[in-house]
């Protein structure tokens, strides 16, 4: 868990008092700035179409991505929105995100759009960014974690694949038309 | 006490003040000894206020009924409009007013005169001094004066004040400006009659009696003072425009000065302080007020020299550095003047209507741009005002497409005046911080921004840099610098081959010295490859085991086309416009592939990959009377070789054997006809033509034999499409740039759905422009958008982008 510390604010918290942790405050939001601002132009510059974010709006804290279903599993050539909100402590902690698009999946809330997936939670790491995740999240889609599932119903449907599939379409369908 | 004493008490003061007198009365005026009886008799009935209220009366009363024959003088006798004089009757009608103004003055000063016994008895009545009754009577005057006062009271004052300054200064020469007229022979610079008849002594001598009497009565001042100054500011005005016209190449601050010192100062000496031994003279100016005047005269002379300087301005910086003195002038009076203002609006505007309009060649904009920085931090070192000045020329530069492209090749030309300056200043400005640490260091010298200074444009980036960095500064980025540079140097070495390398080092070593070693370093990287061929290419012929030395078998195969090739780091050279490749004949592609053989000996894993398009030949085409000698590039050379097989070609049989477009060939085929060695037989159709004459030199010289007789050598890039340079140029790269905003773009679409153009822009400036610092206008961008429409790549609907599915 160490290395989701920032060292330097942990440092100075220690033995400074409460005004240059204000200033720290700013100095470390402008990192975080900078840290999502390359973040932004690296995604843009990859040429991976199937997964994708944009700020939305002006506040470079709360983005919109896109990921495409993975190819031969049943989410194959779907779209999910997602939204993604990002602390001031990001990197060292994780992003919140949720998906837009309902998403019928054993590991996805339904209607709220949690996501249970350890790696935006205790297993975070300031290694990870914004591609990592919506990567995690892509694979996520074809190989769910049945074991701590958040949808009963999709973690029971999800051995037979061809029902799942019909309900995943159904979904889908109605969340489109929405 | 009675009537009878009372009477022959006015008996005496009659005598006394026979002023008082009726008309009709004859009164014999006593003498000083019995006016001192008088004088106790009216102490001792304590009478003084009376008979003074009485006196003055009386003499205000004689006055104003005299004093309106001053004025009678000042009446324009006839109605002449003096500007439709000439110069001769002018001076004629100034001499007239002079003549009488003079008298009029002669004649108010007799009136007053007349007053002054009456007033000197007057005063002897009082015991002490505390009233001066004839600064009352002075001033008394100058009341009724004042009062009667004719509406063009002043046109005969100018005209007598003029005659004298001209005879006054007909001997002035400021600096070395002298009347060379014909008529100076013959004519009196001062009153313009004939020498033999010159009145100028008449003249001041009747001036300075007049200025006297004026002073005399102390009116000088509150009559004519406002026309003397006013001439005075005329004089310096005219010497000052005369001494500065269009002639910046000497100092004049110096000699104006002077000529105020000594000149200016005896004129107004010679009208305030007349050399006459009266008591009056206290009435004058003094001397400590004179000093004032003189300096006040100073002033306007700065402030003048200024002005004309301001107007001048533009001309001035166009002339630089041949202008220096008029610029060290200038900024000398700018100190003791208030114009800074107005020379920033007077100069923009010129610049605008004069430098920055399309008529003008961007290098002559910048080279009056670095002309501009010059002077202008000669006359204010702070960078304020160049700043001020300069912001306009900047933006112009911005939008022209070339100013790159020019300020870098001015800076690495030979001999170019800018080189001198890059060579001069080999101070290391890297980046902003350490500017700031230059400015950190050096805080004693510091000095505050002006207050007259633009507050919002903080001048602290162009305090320090030189020109150079002024010119790389226009873009505010050095990167865009550095790239054109980066092809501008490509061009360089691939068209001159190996020559001149060491010149290039220098110039590379001088511009790391200012730009920094990381930006440059593939420009290194170009160089060493340069230099890297050379060697190459002389070990491959020299080297014994090699396919291409001289002791091998083919030995007369490889002297019949020596191959040289500069072999490029791809990765380091700017992208090459390779947008067609040409087939070259098989005998040159089999030496070609020689050397690429002998390359891969060489040089174990690596390879050639050779780029036919650029690169040049050096042919000889022997003819039926003649040896030409050409060096054109290669597809050329493919051309003209292709004909030596077959006299006639279409245009579309040479396009499919050499495998280059038409049009492109087309192009190519034109540089030959020029040379009289091709001609269009019939459209499309082309035969090779053995006694042609090129058609530039026949429009050249007229006659062919000039041509005919001796080898001619041609240097490849006759037309224009030569020129272009082989490597791509900053515009391509611009496009690289949107391409960067394109993938932006699609993010934006792709997540946020669809958006109107406004915010588009928004995001991109948000967003994409802070690592490429790159900027985009939004007109840009909507072309750039349209265009992505047409390619259905986008949609728009609704005001509205989206991408398309």
């Amino acid at each position: 868990m160490a290395q989701n510390v920032n060292p330097r604010l942990e440092s100075s918290s220690s033995d400074s008092p409460k005004r240059s942790e204000d200033m720290n405050d700013r100095f470390e939001s402008n990192k975080v700035v900078q840290r999502l601002q390359k973040e932004l132009m690296s995604l843009m510059m990859s040429c991976d179409s199937s997964v994708s974010a944009f700020p939305d709006g002006d506040n470079l804290f709360k983005w919109v991505a896109t990921i495409v279903g993975p190819k031969d599993t049943v989410y194959e050539n779907l779209k999910y929105k997602l939204s993604m909100e990002f602390p001031r402590g990001y990197p060292y902690k994780p992003p919140t995100v949720i998906f837009l698009t309902p998403c019928f999946h054993p590991n996805v809330d339904f209607e709220s759009g949690a996501i249970c997936l350890d790696i935006l939670k205790e297993k975070w790491s300031a290694m990870y960014d914004v591609k990592s995740i919506l990567i995690s999240l892509q694979s996520l889609l074809g190989e769910p974690n049945n074991e701590s599932p958040l949808n009963g119903k999709a973690a029971q449907l999800w051995p037979r694949q061809e029902v799942f599939k019909a309900t995943l379409l159904s979904t889908y369908k109605e969340s489109e038309s929405n | 006490m009675d009537a009878s004493t009372t009477k022959s008490y006015w008996k005496e003061i009659v005598t006394a003040f026979p002023i008082l007198s009726k008309p009709e009365e004859q009164i014999n005026c006593c003498d000083d000894e019995e006016f001192v009886t008088i004088k106790n008799i009216i102490i001792e009935k304590k009478l003084i206020n009376f008979v003074h209220g009485m006196v003055m009366n009386k003499i205000k009363q004689d006055l104003m009924s005299k004093i309106d024959k001053f004025w009678l003088f000042f009446l324009p006798n006839d109605v002449v409009e003096l500007s439709c004089l000439k110069v001769e009757e002018k001076i004629q009608e100034d001499f007239v007013g002079f003549e009488k103004f003079k008298s009029a003055v002669d004649e108010l000063f007799n009136l007053a005169q007349s007053y002054v016994d009456i007033i000197n008895r007057l005063q002897m009545l009082f015991e002490n001094n505390k009233i001066n009754l004839l600064k009352n009577l002075n001033s008394q005057i100058c009341a009724l004066l004042h009062s009667q006062l004719p509406s063009d009271y002043n046109t005969i004052i100018y005209q007598f004040y003029r005659t004298a300054l001209k005879s006054f200064t007909r001997d002035d020469v400021v600096g070395d400006k002298r009347n060379t007229s014909k008529e100076g022979a013959f004519y009196c610079h001062g009153c313009c009659s004939e020498l033999f008849a010159c009145k100028c002594d008449y003249i001041l001598e009747s001036f300075h009696l007049t200025n006297w009497q004026l002073i005399t009565i102390g009116i000088l001042e509150p009559l004519a003072g406002d026309v003397i100054v006013d001439l005075i500011h005329q004089k310096i005005e005219t010497e000052v425009q005369e001494i500065t016209k269009e002639n910046f190449g000497e100092k004049h601050i110096p000699a104006l000065e002077t000529w105020i010192d000594t000149n200016v100062y005896n004129w107004m000496k010679y009208i305030y302080k007349p050399k006459c031994n009266t008591s009056v003279t206290t009435l004058a100016l003094n001397d400590t007020n004179l000093e004032i005047f003189m300096r006040k005269l100073k002033h306007l002379l700065y402030e003048s020299y200024t002005r004309t300087r301001i107007d001048q301005l533009f001309n001035i910086i166009i002339e630089y550095p041949d202008s220096e003195p008029a610029v060290i002038d200038l900024s000398f009076t700018l100190q003791k003047t208030d114009f800074k203002s107005e020379l920033c609006e007077k100069l923009r505007n010129a610049l605008h209507s004069r430098l920055l309009h399309p008529a003008v060649n961007t290098i002559d904009i910048i080279t009056a741009y670095t002309a501009a920085i010059k002077v202008l931090r000669k006359i204010d070192p702070c960078g304020a005002l160049l700043q001020e000045v300069t912001l306009p020329i900047r933006t112009y530069l911005r939008s022209r497409k070339d100013t790159v492209r020019c300020v870098m090749t001015t800076l690495t030309e030979e001999g170019h005046y800018l080189t001198d300056e890059l060579v001069r200043n080999e101070k290391v400005v890297n980046d902003g911080e350490l500017l700031e640490e230059d400015c950190m260091l050096d805080f004693f010298n510091w000095v505050p921004d002006p207050v007259d200074a633009n507050p919002s444009l903080s001048s602290k980036r162009f305090r320090n840099s030189d020109t150079v960095s002024m010119l790389v500064d226009i873009y505010g980025t050095r990167e865009l610098f550095v790239n054109e540079y980066r092809a501008l140097l490509a061009d360089r070495l691939l068209t001159q081959f190996m020559d001149n390398i060491g010149d290039e080092i220098r110039y590379l070593e001088l511009l790391k010295l200012r730009f920094g070693d990381t930006l440059l370093h593939s420009c290194s990287v170009m160089l060493k490859d340069v230099y890297d061929s050379k060697r190459i290419n002389h070990h491959l012929y020299s080297d014994p085991t090699s396919n291409l030395s001289s002791n091998n078998l083919n030995t007369e195969f490889v002297q019949q086309f020596p191959v040289r090739a500069i072999i490029v780091s791809n990765q380091f050279w700017p992208n090459f416009k390779d947008n067609f490749s040409v087939e070259l004949p098989p005998v040159i592609q089999n030496h070609l592939d020689n050397y690429t053989k002998a390359f891969e000996s060489f040089k174990g894993n690596r390879t050639l990959n050779w780029k036919p398009n650029l690169g040049m030949i050096n042919i000889d085409l022997e003819l039926r009377d003649r040896t030409l000698n050409f060096i054109v590039s290669p597809i050329h050379a493919t051309i003209i070789w292709h004909f030596q097989e077959q006299v006639q070609w279409t245009i579309n049989d040479l396009s499919i054997k050499m495998r280059v477009p038409a049009t492109t060939l087309r192009r190519r085929i034109a540089f030959w006809q020029n040379q009289g060695l091709l001609r269009e037989k019939s459209f499309d159709t082309f035969i090779f033509v053995e006694d042609g004459i090129p058609t530039a030199s026949l429009s050249a010289k007229g006659n062919r034999t000039s041509f005919a007789g001796r080898n001619s050598e041609f240097v490849y890039g006759d037309d224009d499409d030569e020129m272009e340079s082989a490597v791509a140029s900053a515009q391509d790269q611009r496009e690289e740039e949107l391409q960067v905003f394109w993938s932006y773009i699609v993010g934006m679409l792709t997540n946020l759905d669809s958006l109107p153009l406004d915010r588009i822009h928004q995001m991109l400036k948000m967003f994409a422009t802070q690592g490429t610092g790159v900027d985009c206008s939004l007109t840009q961008l909507r072309l750039f958008l349209d265009e992505k429409v047409k390619q259905h790549l986008l949609i728009f609907t609704g005001g509205r982008y989206k991408l398309s599915k």
